[in-house]
Parts: C-alpha cells; sequence; structure tokens
C-alpha cells in the first residue's frame, strides 16, 4: 500500500515539474471544410523534437521553449501543414487541414509519416467511417463491426455474422462506447449486421490490449467510436439506396461556427418489400423483419473554452407475425425486439491551455422483449383477450468527468471518474388473461437488480528519454452488489523501447474487471443472451493480460508500411456459461441456479502488414490463437475449447483507386472453423427399471469438433460521377464471390454429418449520393 | 463499364463452379467396451456389456456373448461373470456394504475396460414409522391411499442420494404410486427417475428428520389386490450412481430440446464408456 502511495505520489510530481520560460501553444484541430475536431492529429515542433497528439475532442497542448518554433501538424487523412512562429507568450490557435484528395498521382509518403514506432500504445488500431466504407461487404451494407472482424485478434464467430470476440474474449467483453455511452448489444438482424450506421462515424479506435487506465470495466477490447459532430459551415448530405437498406445523414450549421447538428437514419425495407407477397401467399398471415438506426448530434460552442455536444442514438430490430381469421374473430400476434438507445450530454472546458475537461452524462438501455396477443371475440358476450410477455434489459445511468493534463512535452496526463447505476431485468414473464368473467395478471422473474459501479483512474504517457516512453496508469473500480462491495486495484503500463531510430519494441500489462456477464446459450446465436449483473453469488469478471511485441514502419520503393508484431496471454477468472442441459427456456430457475462460474485463458500471436498511404491501401493480417475454458462441473472439470477457438485466422485487405473516379476493393478472408459440440460416439445403458436400453449419443468433448475452415473472397467496384452539386457513387459488388460453402451449421442427417451454408454468392449494388 | 461487365461475367464463371457440399468428415472413432453395472447390497451381480459406435453410423450394436467379465472386491478376482442374455453376464457373489467393486471386461478386438465404485455402508435408520394407509373402491376397482410418517436419522456422507418409493408386492402396479412430499424431497415428475419415486440429497435432510409422503390418488389409479403387502423402499445411492443419474436426468430431458446445453453423461469406465455404480436398498414392511 505505502508503495502505491509513492508511486503515485511520484507520478504527479515528475509530471507538475515546470519549466520557466516555457509556453503553451494551444488549441483544435479541425477539418477546414467543415469545421469537424479531428483527434488523432500530430503536432510536432521539428527544432525541438517535442510533440503531442489532438485527443478525442480535437484538443491539443504543446508546451515549448521561448522562442522560435516550426510546428508540423498532420494526420493521415489530412495534408499536412507548417507553422513558423515565435513563442514569446501562451499561444492559442485553432488549426485547419484540409482533406487529403485521393489523387493517383498523390506524391508518396516518406517513412516518416508514419508514427508507429513512436506511440507507446500497442494492439490499438484507428479506423476511420470513411475507410469502413471502402471495405466490401455483405449486401453492399457497410458495417464498421465486420470492418474490424478484418483485423487480427479479432474474431466474427459464425459465418456473416457482426460477433465480435477479442483474443479469446467473449462478447461482453467488450466495451462499446459510441460518443462516450456504452452499448451492450451492437448487432441487427440476429447477428448479419451491426448497429453503427457508417454515415453517422467520424472515428473508430479499436484497442485490444494494453489497455490506457482511462478505460475500465471490460476484459478484452475497447471499441470507441465517434460519431460526426456536424458541419459548422455548410449543410451536406450523404445517403445510400441499397437492395435491403437505405441511409440519409445530413449535416450542418445552426449557427454558422457557433452550432452544429448531424441526423441520420437508416431503415431496412425487405419486409416492407415482400409484404404483398408474403400477404397473398397465406392466408390471413403478415410476417416480416426490419432494422432501424437513428444517430443525432448537436454541437454547440458557447465560448473559446467551452462546448457542450448532445448526441443520441436508437436502434431496434423488430421481428413480427400478424394472423387474423374468421372477418378477425381471431386475432394473434407475435413479436420479437430488442434494441439500444442512448444519449449523452457533454460539456468540454478548456480550464487553461494545459488543463482539458470533459463532463459526460449518459444514459445507455438494451431492451429485449418477446410477446404474444391473442384475442377471440364473438360480440361482447364472449371475448377473450389474453397475452405473455418476456422481456430483458439493462438500463444504465453514468456521469463522468475526464481531464487531459499537459504540464510539458514529456508527459500527458489524464485522470478522472465515473459512476454508473445499473438496473437489470433479468428475464421477467408477464401473463394476462381477460375475458368477461375474469380477468388474470401475473409475472414470473427476478425482481429488477441495481448495482452502483465507480471508477477513477489516473495516467501519464511519460516520454523518459529519447528511446524510452511508457503509458503508466492506475484504474480504481468497485461495485456495490447486492450489499457486498469488490473493490478493485488494476494497474496497468504501456513500454515503448525505440531499438534504433524506426523499430519500437512494445510491452504491456493490463489488470481488468467487469461487472457485468452476458449468457449465452452455445446452441444458438439469438439476441435471447442475457445480460446480467454481477452478484454475490456470481462474483465479477477479471483478469490480466501481458503482450509483447514489435513495431516499424518499411519504405519499399518509396512506399511505406507498418509492420507490427505481437504476442500476448490473456487469463480471465470468474467467466460464465450455462451449466450442462440449462436452457435459456427454464423460467423455474433464477439464472443464478443455472450458470457455472469458471475461468479462460488466450495466448497468441498477430501480425499486422498494413499500407495507409497512396492509392493501394490495405493490410495483411496474421493470427496464430488459442483460446480455452474451464468449469468444474462442465465437460468433467476439464479444460475444453472455447466455441471461438480459431487457430489460424488470415485476412488480407486492398483497397485501390484505378482512376480518380474508379477504384476497388477486395477483401479475403481464411480462418479454421469454430468449436462445437457434436455427438461422436454411441453406447447402451440399461434403464433404470431394469427392462431395455437407452442409447446415449456423446461428444468426446465441449466444442471438441472442428467445423471446417472458412474461406471467402469479397469485392466492391465504386464509380463515381460529380453531377452539378452531387456527388454520385455507383457501387457493385460481390460477397463471397467465388461462392464459397462455408459451413454454418453441422447437423446429423440419418446417420451422416452435414452442412448448412447460408451465403452463396451475393451480388450487390448500391447507388450513394454526396451533396 | 467494360470493367463492371468483365467482373460480373467473372463472378457467374465462379458461380457456375458451385458444388453441393454435404457430407462433412467425422473423426474415425475407434469402438471401446461399455458396461454398466449397479451392485446392490446383498444381491448378486449383472453386468451390461457391449461397445460404443460412432454416432455416424447405421450399424447395430453387437451382441458380445464370449466377452471375459471378472469381478473384483477391493482389487481381488472374487467372481467371473458368465454370458446370460442379450449383453448380460451375471454372477453368484453377494455384494457386501462399504467394499469397493471392480468390474473388468474385454473382448475381442478391444481394448480391456474396467470400472469402480464403493457400495454404501449404511443408509438411513427409519424410527416412529406410523402408516395412514387406507384402501377404497372407485371406478369398481380397489385404490389405496393415505400416508406414512417416519424419522430419518441421518448416518452417510453428503455425497450420497436417495430415493424413496412405495412399493406394492403384487406388482399389479407398474406405474407404482405417485407420492408426494414436502421439500427437500421432491418428485422430477419424470426424467431418468421413474415418477413413482422421490428423490432427496444427505445434504439436504438433517438428523432426525420427520418425513411425510403420501400418495397422491389423483395419479395412476389402478385395480390392485387388496391382500398385497405393501413395502417402503429407501435406495441409498453412492457418489457414482447419484453423479451418473443426475447426469442422465438432464440428458434425457434436454432430448428433444434445440436450446439446451449439451450434456455429457457421467462415465466412471477406464478406456471404455458406461457406469459401474452401487446402492443400499432397504425394504421396510408397512404391511405384510
Amino acid at each position: 500500500m505505502k508503495f502505491k502511495f509513492n508511486f503515485i505520489l511520484l507520478f504527479i510530481l515528475c509530471a507538475l515539474r515546470s519549466y520557466s520560460q516555457d509556453f503553451t501553444f494551444s488549441g483544435y484541430v479541425q477539418d477546414s471544410k467543415s469545421g469537424e475536431k479531428i483527434l488523432g492529429a500530430t503536432i510536432i515542433d521539428s527544432i525541438s523534437g517535442k510533440g503531442t497528439s489532438s485527443n478525442n475532442y480535437g484538443y491539443y497542448s504543446l508546451t515549448l521553449p521561448k522562442g522560435k518554433v516550426v510546428i508540423n501538424i498532420s494526420h493521415i487523412s489530412f495534408n499536412d501543414i507548417q507553422i513558423d512562429t515565435t513563442l514569446t507568450t501562451n499561444m492559442k490557435m485553432n488549426i485547419d487541414l484540409e482533406s487529403r484528395t485521393t489523387s493517383v498521382n498523390q506524391v508518396n509518403i516518406t517513412a516518416t509519416k508514419s508514427r508507429i514506432h513512436e506511440t507507446t500504445e500497442m494492439s490499438t488500431i484507428s479506423i476511420s467511417g470513411k475507410d469502413v466504407k471502402k471495405i466490401p461487404s455483405i449486401l453492399g451494407e457497410p458495417d464498421l463491426i465486420k470492418a474490424l472482424q478484418l483485423l487480427p485478434g479479432v474474431h466474427g464467430g459464425s459465418e456473416g455474422s457482426a460477433g465480435f470476440y477479442v483474443r479469446g474474449g467473449g462478447p461482453d467483453q467488450n466495451l462499446m462506447l459510441l460518443d462516450g455511452a456504452p452499448l451492450y448489444n451492437v448487432s441487427h438482424l440476429f447477428g448479419f449486421f451491426s448497429a453503427f450506421n457508417p454515415d453517422a462515424i467520424n472515428n473508430v479506435t479499436l484497442i485490444k490490449g494494453g489497455f490506457p487506465a482511462r478505460y475500465g470495466g471490460r476484459l478484452s477490447s475497447v471499441v470507441d467510436i465517434s460519431m460526426k459532430e456536424g458541419n459548422m459551415k455548410e449543410y451536406h448530405g450523404e445517403g445510400s439506396i441499397g437492395l435491403i437498406a437505405s441511409r440519409l445523414m445530413i449535416e450542418g450549421p445552426i449557427i454558422k461556427n457557433k452550432a452544429s447538428f448531424m441526423i441520420s437514419a437508416r431503415r431496412t425495407y425487405f419486409d416492407i418489400l415482400t409484404a404483398p407477397f408474403i400477404a397473398a401467399s397465406n392466408d390471413g398471415i403478415t410476417t416480416g423483419i426490419y432494422f432501424y438506426d437513428l444517430n443525432a448530434k448537436i454541437n454547440y460552442k458557447i465560448s473559446d473554452k467551452d462546448r457542450v455536444f448532445l448526441s443520441a442514438y436508437n436502434g431496434q430490430d423488430k421481428l413480427y407475425m400478424k394472423e387474423a381469421y374468421g372477418s378477425s374473430t381471431v386475432k394473434i400476434k407475435n413479436e420479437l425486439w430488442w434494441g439500444n438507445l442512448c444519449a449523452t450530454g457533454r460539456w468540454n472546458r478548456i480550464i487553461n491551455p494545459k488543463l482539458f475537461m470533459n463532463t459526460s452524462l449518459i444514459y445507455s438501455r438494451y431492451k429485449f422483449d418477446v410477446n404474444g396477443t391473442y384475442e377471440f371475440n364473438l360480440g361482447t358476450v364472449n371475448a377473450t383477450k389474453s397475452s405473455a410477455d418476456y422481456q430483458s434489459g439493462i438500463y444504465d445511468w453514468m456521469a463522468k468527468v475526464d481531464f487531459d493534463y499537459t504540464p510539458n512535452p514529456n508527459h500527458y496526463i489524464r485522470f478522472g471518474a465515473n459512476h454508473t447505476y445499473h438496473t437489470f431485468t433479468t428475464g421477467v414473464l408477464t401473463l394476462k388473461e381477460e375475458n368477461n368473467t375474469s380477468k388474470y395478471d401475473t409475472a414470473i422473474g427476478p425482481k429488477p437488480f441495481f448495482s452502483n459501479e465507480s471508477h477513477l483512474y489516473i495516467e501519464d504517457d511519460y516520454k523518459i528519454n529519447n528511446r524510452i516512453k511508457a503509458n503508466i496508469g492506475m484504474h480504481l473500480s468497485g461495485a456495490l452488489l447486492r450489499d457486498k462491495y469488490f473493490p478493485s486495484i488494476e494497474p496497468r503500463a504501456n513500454v515503448r523501447y525505440l531499438l534504433d531510430s524506426k523499430t519500437a519494441l512494445k510491452a504491456s500489462y493490463t489488470w481488468m474487471r467487469q461487472y457485468v456477464h452476458l449468457l449465452s446459450t452455445s446452441t444458438i446465436g439469438l439476441p435471447t443472451d442475457l445480460w446480467v449483473p454481477a452478484t454475490d453469488r456470481i462474483p465479477p469478471q477479471y483478469g490480466w493480460q501481458a503482450a509483447l511485441g514489435i513495431a516499424r514502419p518499411i519504405t519499399i520503393k518509396k512506399q511505406v508500411f507498418e509492420l507490427s508484431v505481437e504476442g500476448y496471454y490473456k487469463q480471465m477468472q470468474n467467466v460464465i456459461m450455462y451449466k450442462e442441459g440449462a436452457t435459456y427456456f427454464n423460467f423455474n430457475k433464477s439464472w443464478e441456479d443455472m450458470v457455472e462460474v469458471g475461468k479462460g485463458n488466450a495466448y497468441g500471436a498477430e501480425f499486422l502488414f498494413q499500407k495507409k498511404y497512396g492509392k493501394l491501401t490495405g493490410w495483411v493480417g496474421y493470427t496464430l490463437s488459442w483460446t480455452n475454458r474451464q468449469f468444474t462441473n462442465i465437460n468433467h472439470g476439464k479444460e475444453f475449447p472455447y466455441r471461438y477457438d480459431r487457430r489460424n485466422d488470415i485476412s488480407i485487405v486492398a483497397m485501390y483507386d484505378i482512376t480518380d473516379k474508379i477504384s476497388i476493393s477486395a477483401t479475403w478472408v481464411y480462418g479454421t472453423g469454430n468449436s462445437v459440440t457434436l455427438p461422436e460416439y454411441q453406447y447402451q445403458i440399461p434403464n433404470a427399471n431394469g427392462s431395455g436400453y437407452t442409447s446415449v449419443s456423446q461428444p468426446n468433448s465441449i466444442n471438441g469438433f472442428k467445423m471446417p475452415a472458412t474461406h471467402r473472397l469479397d469485392v466492391n467496384i465504386s464509380v463515381k460521377k460529380q453531377k452539378k452539386h452531387i456527388l454520385q457513387t455507383w457501387m457493385f459488388g460481390a460477397y463471397n464471390a467465388y461462392n464459397r460453402q462455408n459451413a454454418f451449421y453441422l447437423y446429423n442427417d440419418m446417420g451422416t454429418l452435414k452442412q448448412m451454408s447460408l451465403f452463396p454468392i451475393i451480388p450487390s449494388l448500391s447507388y450513394n449520393f454526396k451533396f | 463499364m467494360k470493367n463492371i461487365i468483365a467482373f460480373f461475367l467473372f463472378c457467374i464463371l465462379l458461380y457456375s463452379c458451385q458444388k453441393t457440399v454435404t457430407g462433412i468428415e467425422v473423426p474415425q472413432h475407434t469402438s471401446k467396451i461399455t458396461i454398466s453395472a449397479n451392485l446392490i447390497l446383498g444381491d448378486t451381480v449383472t453386468a451390461n456389456i457391449g461397445s460404443s459406435l460412432s454416432s455416424y453410423t447405421s450399424k447395430s450394436f453387437p451382441n458380445y456373448t464370449d466377452a471375459k467379465v471378472y469381478l473384483l472386491e477391493n482389487d481381488v478376482v472374487v467372481d467371473t461373470l458368465l454370458y446370460a442374455y442379450a449383453n448380460t453376464y451375471t454372477g453368484n457373489h453377494i455384494i457386501k456394504p462399504g467394499e469397493k467393486y471392480t468390474i473388468k471386461a474385454s473382448a475381442a478386438n478391444l481394448t480391456e475396460a474396467e470400472g469402480s465404485t464403493v457400495v454404501p455402508l449404511q443408509c438411513f435408520t427409519i424410527n416412529n414409522l406410523t402408516s395412514n394407509i387406507s384402501t377404497f373402491n372407485q371406478y369398481g376397482s380397489s385404490q389405496r391411499s393415505g400416508d406414512i410418517t417416519f424419522t430419518l436419522n441421518q448416518l452417510v456422507n453428503s455425497g450420497q442420494g436417495y430415493v424413496i418409493s412405495l412399493v406394492d408386492k403384487g406388482n399389479e402396479m407398474s406405474e407404482g404410486f405417485f407420492l408426494t412430499s414436502t421439500s427437500p424431497i421432491f418428485n422430477d415428475g419424470e426424467g431418468f427417475w421413474s415418477s413413482t419415486e422421490l428423490k432427496t440429497y444427505a445434504s439436504n435432510i438433517g438428523n432426525s428428520a420427520q418425513i411425510k409422503i403420501s400418495i397422491d390418488t389423483s395419479y395412476y389409479l389402478h385395480e390392485l389386490d387388496v391382500t398385497d403387502s405393501l413395502i417402503l423402499q429407501i435406495k441409498c445411492l453412492n457418489t457414482d450412481k447419484l453423479l451418473f443419474a443426475e447426469s442422465m436426468e438432464k440428458y434425457q430431458n434436454t432430448q428433444d430440446n434445440p436450446f439446451a446445453e449439451a450434456v455429457l453423461i457421467y462415465n466412471n469406465i477406464q478406456n471404455g464408456y458406461g457406469i459401474v455404480m452401487g446402492e443400499y436398498n432397504q425394504k421396510i414392511m408397512i404391511k405384510p
């Protein structure tokens, strides 16, 4: 304890050491056309070699010695600029960057552009909303999660799904943040699409390990998504008309250079298109499925020091079936719906040039509901109405405050705190029946569960010397669960050591704890998965991860590539799984009685060779990994592979601009099959009453069978045409271009094991517009 | 535009190469010996010897008439079991309480397998037994109704389970009495155990617990001979039988449920599959 106190004290004292005759150069980095803030821009003084980068809100602060400075500002998506000036006082400057035009004649960028070897971050990748749209996708619907699945260390689950499994972790172990608000279920249409509309996304950062102390509450990954803020200068819009869905996004100033808005919507219309055919072929039956997303954001600049943002997201899926007989004498309605609703209010304040504050108030809700209604009506005398409604959900209220403090170029300190009040409804069935003589109304299931979760952190990105840079931090968390308090001390460390001017050796160690679980059935992949709290009986998950890697930019024929190779090992404790024989549809037992608590591990190596600049961009990723689970009363207590244990995983992504108007992109993926539980042998057991036998069919182990390997090629061609004020883009694509029949499901058909494939070659066409 | 047309022609070409893949290669299963034996205190041994098959074969289970089957008591061979009928082998040795028994079996082309279990040394003692069971006529036949009460003294460890039933000696009642009781003695109603049996675990019952079980006459009304004797039967299951029964119960309950998690049946056979388990079976005459 004494050691920890000394450590924190030293940490703060080092950071607060002031430099005499130093001045601070600070402000926002923003897009010159839209005023949109640019995060992750690099700001370096080429004279002193000191530098920093813009934070998640586009703010930067760089304290330099008095005198002449030459500031270079760069970002992957924008043209570099250079500012020559003399610092004689603190200087505020908002820097406007121009979008990089992707000209085929573009001058190649030198290797110094890449900063992969300079940062302490490892296991971290950022991707922009624009890049997401370039990557081929199923039915031409660009998808953020499917783009992330192409990165090493990320597994997408079943063929075609928007599952998200990072370094052997479960889907509940990913902290999905949309403008700081946690989202709990990020899939649409049973997992085939994700909840993120690419038109509304500005930037996405995926962190697979080496989590900075500012993040907490999940074991395996952080996906930090920032929505667009809205154009401060002009009205713009963009959208798409596709085979199954259309999108529209509009942004513009409410008050020029003062306030802006962005609103985007997306809806599938498969149900509308097929409704007449379904109605014609089914007597009185209407059925369909659809989803929609709505994103909205308002950005208001109160003063040079204060800004407020209001952002909201609502996404919902609905599967419905309506039936009516005998001139509406009998009416039956069944619905299954699930969705997220979240809203964030944020206040950014520049307290002084070195200290930036962000305060947020967040509401997030995920709800899953299955309901059915039966109405029988023969006049007022004989009328019966009965209904059943099953719902589960999670409701969060969260308040957080974060500070960025840059006392000098060698330190970048972040600290803050947040508190979340959770309400869980873990599966409540409500039954109602009403007729002329009686009324029945009852609810079966656990009472709502309330919990309080708090986090406190401090971290410093500390440049110790020219070779060594470290991000050292401490995350403290705790949760009050049914009168029992679970505290957690989570040290975090990322260290970079420069082997030479371009080669960095990086290492990280993180300790994480999370206070929610996702109870998933291994038999189906539906949104029936139940979000449940950690409780005094089912304790919080915790784990640690260590990683070691090398990163360096490589120049080949004046083309810049980035190479990173990482190895990792992760341990997870208190992971949960349904007990053997347990079933989701069991209302007689509490969920706590149906789960086993166990442990897991994951280890492997990841290789990423990436080209970010030029007319050909993309990457080659390879993952070699193992991931296992162990529970006392499952699989006879022996360790078994996790369902998404995937030994080899390869992804190749290429995007090529043939001309200024035509570009082509392709992805090829290969992966070892998923691990599933299949009966492998059978034998006979005499019946308990002594007469006859029962034949039992058994697997050798839980998840002991590997499905066939999957591979697939997706291609996409886009053709642009500028017409007056509208930029039109036609996109032609093919998912699974060589029609590989990847197994989605295996089944035993009269003694033969067969596979079901969901997706043959699927051509797509979409019309995109931008004005 | 030419490029686009060429691209789609390329896709159509690829599509024409489509093959329908139906069969998936499954690992070859090597057959192993299966042994199933329930060793009941005071009885001779009956064991079923067979072999396993792949889940993906249409073959029938073979009948082994010449398997070599031995019974060992505390690791010493005490009996050789002989083929009786349909994979069933029987012996003459009487099972004793508290002893470790092993059944070893070998058959042509199969590796020798064995399973061991320890038969319970003791069961409950029953005191203060009172019976309020009477007969009545319904639908022209004789029925029994009423209840019995008794106290149990727990003499065994918590790894055991208990099954309580009422048995009509005349055996006209193939389905038995449907019994009810109060928690922690419960009736699952279906599954591995008969709905006529009540079960509980040692850990649920304290010493001198008073038990009351009742015949539920809304179920299983059967004609019976009122002169038959009535027996209270209490089976004390050892840990192997308890674990096996629980896993079989789960397995059977989940067979037609696509949403249920897979169940691995408890298996204590080395180099094979199946179960060797033991029970202490007490019978108390209620009505001679």
